[in-house]
This record gives C-alpha cells, structure tokens and sequence, in this order.
C-alpha cells in the first residue's frame, strides 16, 4: 500500500514537472539566460556589432563618476516613482471603496472606470499629448476658464513628471481590479458587529477596511514601485526625455544607450543597476511589511 | 478507384515533378544570392523594388532577396548581424555607418573602385562620401542627395501681394526675409504683426515654420559664420557669438516677430505639406525630400534657397547605402551597390521630388538635368533653388564625419529646448550645450 502510493506520488511528480516544463524552460531560456548574458555583458564593451571587450567595472565606474546623465535619469525616475505609485494607490483605493457600493450603473461605472487600462500605452500617450497641448489642450482650457494661469505641462523641466504622475493615475484600471477584490473579501459580519458597536463610518473604514485589505495594498505597492521603476513608453512617445532630459527615465536612456549610441555594455550596467534599485525598494517595503500588513489567521 | 494505369500516371507526374524540382534546385543553386535591406516610403519600397527587378534582369546569375525594414531599422540590422545572418548590401543611418566601418561590419569600397572606373570620386557630388580611417577609406556615399530648402506656397505670396523669395542663393537676406514673413503673417481679424491690434494668440496664417531638430537650424548657423563645434570636432563653438545670434534670430521668428508657430503648436499641427496647402504656413524650412508630398498638394509650390544671414550655405545630406563586410560574394554584392547607388537606375525616385542624383552630370549637364526635372513636381525656380544652391554652396552635414553623433544631436535638442519654448535666452542655453557636448567630441572619423 505504502509502495503503491509512493510510486502514484513519483508519477505525480514526474507529471508535475513535465506540465510545468513549458513554462520552467521558457523562463529559463526567455528570462533567466538573458539576463545571465546581461549581467556578463554589463562588464564589457560591446556594440553588438563588435567583438565584446572585457573592462571589469569601467561601466559602472564611468556611470556613477562620469556621466550625469545617469544621476539626472535616476533621479528622474525616483521623482516620478514616488509621485506616481502613492497617487495611483491612493486614487484607486478611493475609486475601488466608491465602486464597492450598492449603486444603480455599478456595472457601468466599473466599466468605464477600467477602460483606460485596455487603451495601448502608445494610443494612451498620444491622447494625453492633446490634452497637455499649452495652446489648444483641455487642460489649459479648464485652468484659463476658472481663472488661473496656462501651464506648459509636459513641455516644462518643472511640471513634466507630475503631468505624467497624473496621467498614470488615470491607467489605474488593474491597481483598482484588485483593491475591489480585496474589498469584497471583508467579511460583512466584521462591519456589522462594528455597526452594533457603534462605530462610524470612519471608523469602520479605519479599524476594518484598512486593515483587512492591508495585504492588498502591500502587493499594489511592490508591483507598482516594479512597474514605474521601468517606465518607458511615455518619454518614447511624448516627450523624448526633455525638455532638458527633465524625463530622461532609466529605462528609456538604456534604451537610447543600447540601440541608438551602441553601447550595450553600458546599457546592460544600467539595466542591473536599476534591478539592485528596484530589489532594495523591495526588500525595504517587505522588512517593513510585518508592521503595517495584516493577514487574516496569522499568529502574533 | 483509380486503376493500375491511372496510378502509374500519377508516379510517372510525380517523379517528372520531382526531376523538375531538383533541376531546379541545381539551378538556383549556381544563382548567387544577395540579401538588401532598405527603409522609406511606400513609394520608396516601390521604386527600390523596381531597382531590384532591372538589376536581376541585367545579371541573371544573381538573386537579391529585398527586406524592407521601415521602422526601428538600426536594432533589426544589429540583431542580424548578431545571429550571423547579415545582409549583403544595404542602407544605414548616418549615425552608425562609420563606427560600423571602424569596427569591419560595413566594407571599405575603395579596392573596388580602383578595379572599377565606373565609381569614381569624381563621378558623385563632391560632398556625398563618408570617409573615414583618417580620410583614407571610404564606404561609399549616400543613398540620395537631399538639402535643407525653403518650399512656399506661391498663392499666398499673390494674394499679399509679396513679391517671390529670390530663387538665386546669397540674394535673400535675412532681414529681407523676416520682412517677407511679416508681410504673410496675419491673425484671426486680418492684422499683420506691428499692426496695432495685432493678436500673437490668434493666428491664422504664419510667415514660415522651421522644425527644431538640427538640420533646419544648422545652415543658418553656418551662413552666420557660427558652428556647433570646431573643425576639428574637439572644441564646441555653440556658445560663441556668431552661433548665438543665428540662435537668436531664429527664435525671434517665433517669440518676437511672431511670424512662426511655437514648437507646442507645432505638436498639433499636421505635417508641413497640409500646412501649406491649408494656409496655415506660408513657408516652410525643410528638406528637399518634402518635394514628394508637396507637389501632390495641389496648390503653386515655389521653392527657394535658405535666406543668408552672412554667407550662403547649403547644407546637405542623406543615409549612406554600404555593402556589409560579411558578404560571401562581394563581386556580386559591388554589382548591386554600383547599381543602387547610380542614378539613372532609380531615376522614378529622382523624378518623384522624394530624391535628388548622386551623379554630378545631373547637376551640371543640361541635358541631363531634364531626365530628372519633372514638370508639375519640381517648381521652374528650382534649378536655381536646389540644384546651383547645393553645387555651389553645398556643405556636407557633421553626420558625415563626427564622432558621437547621435550623442551629440541629443545633447543638443535637449539643451535647446527650453530655448526654444522661449524660457531661455540663447547665451544660457548655449553654454549649457557646450558643457554637455564637450566630453563628446572626440573629433572625426576623417581626420
């Protein structure tokens, strides 16, 4: 009997990883390799074209010594990182308790609120390209209508990352999608036990809702801070990293470094520096996650 | 059922297919094949394809697969060459080529000139070849002449009753010109600019609209005696007052004069031919490769040298086509080149206003001339415009030669922006150009 159950457990595991194989050897030739490769790359020169040539850390020396291009890019994106992620968090968090009520329309307030995350970046981009336009934008309409002075918006050094923090809060459709799962996982039993108690409305939101959703907005932080490390498109489409490289972001110089001036040595060095950035940020928020997280059934 | 006869036929067919097939294939296989990569227009796909078909026409024995690739060229190019599987001949952006060529990934065509009276440095205008290894090698010249013009829309000037900018270089002076602008600009209630009354923030029609990348600018900071950088390519000279006040000329067209479009206006509007033809824009700033467009807009095209601010200058460029140094046939692979690179084989291309020759006869040959001049595209001032305009005062563009150019063309757009959306004057802006730039030049390729 024992025997038996141990070879149905080994053919079950055989089976196991051979379902799991195409996804483990796509990960392992797609991801794992590549970056592998990246990482050796990142201590050489290489124009692709050319033979690689072995420099050790010249690289990463030259990057943080010599080219202020770089700092000027990471600072780029860790202004817009720390705009983007808190309002998109922050919006969607409200969207999502909004559409958590029982309204008429619920469907098609959900709907409307989730388009803007189908639109492709590219698409996305060009329309906000209108409506930032100083001269015959809707933005600058509405602000010249209630009185208040035109804005450059994306065409001034000051103002570009928070246009573009603003108008990735209106891409917040996915961020949203989870925060309502995570409402609707509230037991409702907890709110009216509260209620009996007599609690508000604040406080209902407060020692319930927050908590108990909590874990949603630890995996919304993690996988937005990921995601806007790496933005790309916008300053590909709309502003070419100006004006003055004032939206030069990480990825899109490594881009310009790897496919425009041939160096993808160099590129390589700031795609891993970008990674340590990005796992630092990360550990950091799951170091400190314990104290702000709440999982249902854990021990304390 | 087929019976015994019926299937004997059917192994009879199949074995003759077969014998035809592989007959074939011994054919095919004494044919030389050629890989040629290319970007453009639909148009241009068109008449390059057509190139393609005359030449296996003359040369039987050899097959040329054409790839056309019109986007993100550069990294398609690279990621073949990365796999081994490069093409034969084909184009390349000016920003790569010579790197490319120091590196051995694009050959030198010297040796085969010398073999080969047919390509001669003398044959094509003077300023076409990329050079490189201190000026000894070379490979090869751009695919098309192209030069940066002004194109203007005749109706307009009638209407105004404004004289036509001179066809003839050197005799439109700058002030002139801004005169001329003046005169064509007008707003929403029909005032011109110094009018009393005049609104700068409704415009109907502008004067002129320039882009402002480099190639529109850099002539006019050539005619003032001004550079982006020395001739060595070591020193920027951005920052010195001749640059400056071509700079600044430039950008009173748009903040002082208002007689140009701001480059946040010039984010919507549509592209230069529409403008023209709407009568947004009397005149345009651009290069000769807008001909195409332009002379299917339907309205008088004219067209006329840049105006002088110093001296006349014509600035002049275009990709290079390059036979790739991994080629296993490069007899066959100089055959196609010689072909693609010689004018009366793409003479459609000439003849659309999309290209200008390479070959000097059509410059200075009369005869030759109309075998490319094209009535109802090339406007009747155009043989003084374009053609006498870049023989005599053409001047090759530092694409041809500097070190770095991608580089460099970035780090200016960036640090002129704010100069050009009028928050900056042109002394700071330019001097934060010179200290960016100065850790790239690293001087030419030709030198």
């Amino acid at each position: 009997m024992r025997k038996r159950s141990r070879t149905l457990q080994s053919v079950e595991n055989r089976w196991g990883v051979l379902m799991a194989l195409p996804a483990i050897l796509g990960f392992v030739m797609w991801n794992l390799l590549p970056m592998l490769a990246s990482l050796v790359i990142s201590f050489t020169e290489w124009s692709v074209v050319s033979r690689p040539k072995f420099v050790g850390l010249a690289n990463f020396s030259r990057m943080f010594n010599q080219d202020p291009l770089f700092w000027k890019s990471l600072y780029v994106t860790a202004y817009y990182t720390f705009l983007s992620v808190p309002a998109v968090i922050i919006g969607a968090f409200l969207v999502a308790t909004l559409l958590n009520q029982n309204v008429k329309g619920l469907a098609v307030f959900r709907t409307i609120f989730y388009l803007p995350s189908v639109v492709p970046a590219v698409a996305n981009a060009v329309l906000w390209l209108w409506l930032f336009n100083p001269d015959f934008g809707l933005f600058n309409t509405v602000l010249t209508s209630i009185g208040f002075p035109k804005s450059l918006w994306i065409y001034d050094e000051k103002t570009v990352i928070p246009s573009l923090a603003l108008m990735s809060v209106w891409g917040m459709g996915n961020t949203m999608i989870i925060f309502l799962a995570g409402l609707q996982g509230v037991p409702r039993q907890l709110y009216e036990a509260a209620e009996i108690d007599g609690a508000n409305f604040i406080q209902r939101w407060l020692y319930i809702t927050l908590p108990m959703v909590s874990s949603v907005i630890f995996f919304n932080l993690v996988m937005g801070l990921i995601g806007t490390f790496q933005v790309f498109s916008q300053a590909y489409v709309m502003t070419e990293g100006g004006p003055n490289n004032a939206s030069l972001f990480m990825v899109y110089y490594l881009f310009r470094n790897a496919f425009q001036y041939g160096r993808m040595g160099y590129a390589c060095a700031i795609a891993w520096t970008l990674f340590v950035i990005v796992l630092v940020f990360t550990i950091i928020i799951f170091k400190t996650s314990p104290a702000w997280v709440y999982y249902e059934g854990e021990r304390r | 059922m087929l019976g015994k006869k019926g299937s004997r036929i059917i192994i009879l067919l199949l074995a003759t297919a077969l014998c035809l097939s592989l007959f074939a294939a011994a054919v095919s296989a004494e044919k030389v094949k050629l890989k040629y990569t290319y970007w453009g227009s639909p148009l241009e796909k068109t008449a390059q394809e057509e190139m393609l078909k005359e030449f296996m026409k003359a040369y039987p024995h050899i097959e040329v697969q054409p790839i056309y690739i019109p986007s993100d060229y550069v990294t398609k190019i690279t990621a073949m060459l990365a796999a081994g599987d490069p093409p034969d001949v084909g184009q390349l952006g000016e920003g790569q080529v010579l790197a490319w060529a120091e590196e051995g990934v694009v050959l030198d065509i010297t040796p085969f000139m010398e073999q080969d009276p047919e390509v001669s440095f003398e044959s094509r205008l003077p300023m076409t070849w990329y050079m490189y290894d201190g000026g000894k090698k070379t490979v090869g010249t751009n695919l098309a002449v192209e030069i940066m013009m002004m194109f203007y829309n005749k109706e307009i000037f009638d209407e105004a009753g404004v004289p036509y900018p001179p066809a003839k270089a050197g005799e439109w002076t700058w002030d002139e010109f801004v005169e001329t602008a003046i005169a064509l600009t007008k707003d929403r209630n029909g005032r011109r600019p110094g009018e009393p009354g005049f609104d700068p923030n409704n415009i109907d029609t502008y004067g002129v609209a320039f882009g402002t990348w480099w190639a529109p600018i850099l002539p006019f900071v050539w005619s003032n005696g001004g550079d982006w950088f020395d001739e060595e390519g070591r020193e920027p000279l951005i920052n010195k007052p001749e640059s400056v006040e071509a700079l600044q000329k430039l950008n009173d067209l748009i903040y002082k004069y208002h007689v140009a479009p701001t480059p946040t206006q010039m984010q919507t509007f549509p592209a230069f031919n529409i403008l023209l033809q709407t009568r947004k824009v009397a005149m345009v700033v651009d290069g000769q490769w807008a001909l195409l467009d332009l002379a299917q807009s339907g309205f008088k095209l004219g067209a006329a040298p840049l105006p002088t601010l110093k001296e006349p200058v014509c600035l002049e460029l275009g990709a290079p086509n390059v036979i790739f140094a991994a080629t296993k046939h490069p007899q066959e692979a100089w055959l196609l080149y010689k072909w693609s690179t010689t004018s009366s084989k793409v003479m459609s291309l000439n003849k659309s206003g999309l290209w200008m020759p390479l070959n000097i006869e059509y410059y200075t040959d009369p005869e030759k001339m109309n075998e490319w001049l094209t009535e109802g595209v090339h406007p009747p001032e155009y043989k003084e415009a374009a053609i006498d305009y870049v023989l005599e005062y053409g001047r090759r563009a530092p694409s041809y030669y500097m070190r770095n150019w991608e580089e460099i063309t970035s780090a200016i757009s960036q640090g002129l922006s704010n100069f050009w959306l009028g928050k900056e004057d042109a002394q700071t802006a330019a001097d934060k150009v010179a200290e960016a730039l100065r850790p790239l030049l690293q001087g030419r390729y030709d030198r």
